[in-house]
């Protein structure tokens, strides 16, 4: 082999890591350009391609100046903000600094120190105080452990993922207000809803293990066609989502460097309602003018962002890329 | 060159534009951000837009997508570039010839691996565009808002990175 193949397998590999990641990204893109499509000015109050790119979901609370609440959690949450906030004011003063390769000035010495513990002390605090008892949680990756061993190793030589840690809580991409767990196993992060156990999303951590010296795990042996991985796929959704009719969804199918994508989607009839009728607020760049338009900062959004849909993705060796159920 | 459809333009090129997106940006959502609004900016003029190779329609969203970066994304400095001043360097680098030797694939593969993650984003990029992409070198300067000669000698510079490294 040549160094310029070997160089294109390295490239290979590494898109192969993100193919599930990319590949959601661009269904929510060609539903976005389909919207776009058929933008009406007198629907919406943004234009809504330059709202969809500057989008900012504010999930859970203001920040830090908001003023104090009847909320202890949220009372606590902003003093740790705060705090923090106040420690990067008097280390920007008064801290070590250098300029690294790209111009950009980066704490060091002591300073770099600090700050990373009080950063990741501030960040660990505040995960704790918005999670449920360890003890609870507990429950969940017993309930994961089980659920990997029965669905998860399609490829036959995948290594066992019997570390399962509990990361976040964060609201679904398509219904904000609907709160799951995060979790993440050796090659893998799964999105749960605690309350009845059911799976969101699974996916490879190609695109988020950026920093993790171990590979992420990756089986592209030449094993199964297209055809066949759509059987597994299907298999796999009427076991996670007994409830769905595929045959009443489209079907879209994908293929990126050796790895299968697998799209149902449902129709605007199936949409479901928000899991908090309230909705969640959508707000605009305020400082980009094209993204603000109208004068309206925020809106509150009452639909979900998407139409309901199914995706499953496969390697050519049989290995889950990724499965995620928006609005099903 | 038959101009295909927009949403063909998405699924062909969404890896190009996202690993360019990636070796400017560090946080995964700016990173989906832009690239929603390269293909979503650049939609808005692809009727306008005339090519004559796959190279200029790789070139021409890069180009968006760095705008994306740069307009989008101030607060962070590190957006690729070259300096437009860098001095030429002569056609005759044996770049090319070494990246045709042959190399055994199990031994060489790792040690290219690592050597390629602590080269600087622009470099992994340079090489990226030019190998894995088969993009010319005039194309890549457009896509970087610099000239051809900076960009060869920051390609060939790259490849005698990796090449010492490995030797």
């Amino acid at each position: 082999m040549k160094y310029k193949k070997l160089i294109n397998t390295i490239f290979e590999e590494e898109s192969a890591k993100e193919a599930m990641h990319i590949n959601r990204l661009e269904q929510k893109i060609l539903s976005n350009i389909s919207q776009e499509k058929s933008y009406s000015p007198n629907r919406f109050v943004w234009k809504m391609p330059y709202a969809f790119a500057a989008i900012i979901i504010f999930l859970i609370i203001g920040t830090a100046t908001v003023a104090a609440t009847e909320n202890p959690i949220k009372d606590t949450i902003i003093q740790l903000t705060q705090r923090l906030q106040q420690a990067i004011e008097n280390a920007q003063k008064n801290g070590e600094f250098r300029v690294d390769e790209h111009g950009e000035k980066v704490y060091t010495g002591k300073t770099e120190e600090e700050m990373k513990k009080l950063h990741d002390e501030t960040r660990d605090k505040i995960t704790e105080l918005k999670s449920r008892p360890a003890a609870e949680r507990q429950k969940t990756i017993s309930y994961l452990e089980t659920w990997i061993n029965k669905y998860l190793y399609t490829a036959p030589d995948m290594p066992k993922q019997t570390d399962i840690k509990y990361s976040n809580v964060v609201g679904l991409n398509n219904d904000p207000t609907h709160k799951v767990e995060i979790y993440y196993s050796q090659d893998y992060e799964y999105q749960i809803d605690p309350v009845d156990n059911k799976i969101y999303d699974v996916s490879i951590r190609g695109a988020r293990a950026k920093n993790d010296p171990e590979e992420t795990y990756m089986d592209n042996t030449p094993r199964y066609n297209q055809a066949q991985l759509e059987e597994m796929a299907t298999e796999f959704i009427k076991d996670q989502l007994p409830d769905v009719d595929l045959s009443k969804l489209k079907l879209e199918r994908g293929a990126k460097i050796d790895n299968f994508f697998f799209t149902w989607t449902g129709d605007e009839s199936m949409r479901k309602p928000l899991k908090d009728p309230k909705g969640f607020k959508v707000c605009g760049d305020v400082s980009n003018p094209e993204f603000y338009e109208n004068g309206a900062g925020c809106i509150m959004q009452k639909k979900s962002m998407s139409l309901p849909s199914i995706q499953v993705g496969f390697t050519q060796g049989g290995q889950i890329l990724g499965f995620s159920n928006s609005g099903f | 060159m038959m101009k295909p459809k927009y949403e063909d333009i998405v699924k062909n090129y969404i890896n190009l534009v996202y690993f360019f997106a990636k070796k400017s940006l560090s946080n995964q959502s700016d990173i989906d951000d832009a690239v929603q609004e390269t293909f979503l900016k650049a939609m808005k003029t692809y009727d306008r837009f005339t090519f004559k190779s796959e190279g200029e329609l790789k070139s021409w969203l890069l180009t968006v997508c760095r705008n994306v970066i740069v307009d989008g994304f101030r607060s962070q400095k590190n957006t690729l570039s070259i300096d437009a001043n860098e001095i030429d360097v002569p056609d005759e680098s044996n770049a090319e010839e070494w990246l045709e030797e042959q190399v055994n694939q199990s031994q060489e593969l790792e040690k290219i691996k690592k050597i390629l993650i602590t080269m600087k984003p622009i470099e992994q990029e340079l090489i990226r565009l030019r190998i894995f992409e088969d993009m010319e070198f005039n194309q890549i300067a457009v896509a970087l808002s610099t000239n051809e000669g900076a960009v060869k000698m920051r390609y060939y510079r790259a490849i005698d990175k990796l090449k010492t490294s490995i030797l």
